[in-house]
């Protein structure tokens, strides 16, 4: 059953018009727009290109959360899957495959980071990992977030009204926490783990409160 | 005695303002077949979806013999993914059925109307009436106890309208169905009950 959920899920984000290549377009849009504008005259620094790189994750994730329960909406087959499928397995299948598909999109970012802004230097696979370290429980936190919210924002016939609305406040912590690790760690070596965990906790809430609304809201 | 497979007992729903069904009680029992009509917002696409989804299991009670999950459902909407391909979109829906249908007869059933070369393209590049065939394909999928088709007949050319009416009577043998149609006359041959919703109340016909 969950591999059946899994292959659907990566085709319909490989295949939808929406979905990988749209973010891909954007990715590439959004670095080029602030290349020009900032980078031209003056190299960005480290400080700023971290700010940078959170922000437009931040922005890709909030459309490509919204983007991927759209399909399942407008289908009618959000209805269909309610019945044949315990809400929490939906839930976390779909979950695990947004924050695998925006983990390998941040990945994607911070080597177009390397290639298109020159205080970015990367020089060994730690600074890589020094760059995507916090990603990896923040980007998991966003998509438990956007998922439970999507199915919420179903649920409530409000539709796309409540995401941002709600969204917004609720993934800011993260975004800000994550982004301040990042720079404690590569301007000041800060330490790895307990930010690490404390994000990852974040995961952890947003994941059973996100189990707790699907059971709520399953039937509608 | 008849045993019934789900009873509706005292349900009343309410959309917005508007109350569509005060304390609505009936009962569907195994082996019926049941036709579903009542005038356009009367509420029998609503009273599909509560049973479907099994809105409120207090007013919605399922025997308990039968599996809540063997039901299946075809509304307005398809049910399919539309940038998946019909061949996609069947291993899915089988994937997560407790109780699918074997491949042999899915074949079958796709042949007969007549989408067999094109189940490798994707369900959006279908015209409307091939859409809809799909979706009764994805409805047909499960071995259902319960199948629910909200006007199934609707976008379907002549050909296919004789082509269900023959699934729906083969199927009726073994599986106890709702379907809501404005067709009356044409359905009233393979029904055993006729219901109708007028003023949120339900009604039998006999006639």
């Amino acid at each position: 059953m969950i591999k059946s959920i899994l292959i659907k899920e990566l085709l319909i984000t490989g295949k939808a018009k929406n979905g990988i290549y749209s973010l891909f377009t954007l990715i590439l849009t959004f670095i080029f727009i602030f290349h020009y504008t900032l980078e031209r005259n003056n190299n960005l620094s480290i400080d700023s290109l971290i700010g940078l790189k959170w922000a437009i994750i931040f922005l890709l994730s909030f459309i490509f959360i919204g983007q991927s329960i759209w399909e399942e909406r407008e289908s009618g087959a959000i209805r269909i899957n309610s019945v044949y499928l315990p809400a929490w397995v939906f839930y976390l299948s779909k979950s695990f495959v947004v924050f695998t598909i925006l983990f390998i999109i941040n990945i994607l970012i911070v080597f177009l980071f390397y290639i298109f802004f020159k205080s970015m230097k990367i020089d060994s696979l730690v600074d890589v990992f020094n760059q995507i370290v916090f990603l990896f429980p923040a980007g998991l936190s966003l998509s438990l977030l956007g998922v439970m919210l999507s199915q919420l924002s179903h649920a409530t016939r409000l539709k796309e009204v409540i995401l941002p609305v709600l969204l917004i406040p609720l993934s800011i912590p993260v975004l800000l926490f994550g982004m301040e690790a990042e720079r404690n760690l590569i301007l000041f070596s800060g330490s790895i783990l307990k930010p690490f965990v404390i994000l990852f906790a974040f995961s952890i809430f947003y994941g059973s409160l996100g189990v707790l609304v699907q059971e709520l809201t399953n039937d509608f | 005695m008849k045993e019934s497979l789900v009873t509706i007992d005292n349900l009343t729903i309410t959309i917005g303002l508007k109350t569509v069904f005060k304390s609505m009680s009936f009962s569907i029992y195994g082996g019926e077949s049941v036709l579903l009509t009542g005038e356009n917002g009367s509420g029998k696409s609503t009273l599909l979806k509560a049973i479907f989804s099994g809105q409120d299991k207090k007013q919605i009670q399922w025997n308990k013999k039968s599996e809540r999950d063997r039901v299946s459902y075809l509304g307005h909407e398809l049910g399919l993914y539309t940038s998946l391909t019909l061949e996609e979109n069947l291993e899915y829906f089988s994937g997560i059925s407790k109780k699918p249908i074997s491949k042999t007869k899915l074949i079958g059933i796709t042949e007969k109307f007549g989408l067999e070369k094109r189940v490798k393209d994707p369900v959006h590049t279908y015209s409307e009436g091939m859409k809809r065939k799909a979706g009764i394909i994805r409805a047909l999928l499960v071995d259902a106890e319960l199948l629910l088709m909200d006007e199934p007949f609707n976008g379907l050319d002549s050909n296919s309208v004789g082509i269900l009416f023959n699934l729906l009577m083969e199927v009726g043998k073994s599986t106890t169905f709702i379907i809501v149609s404005h067709e009356i006359q044409k359905i009233k041959s393979i029904v055993n009950r006729h219901l109708h919703i007028q003023h949120g109340r339900i009604s039998e016909i006999n006639d």
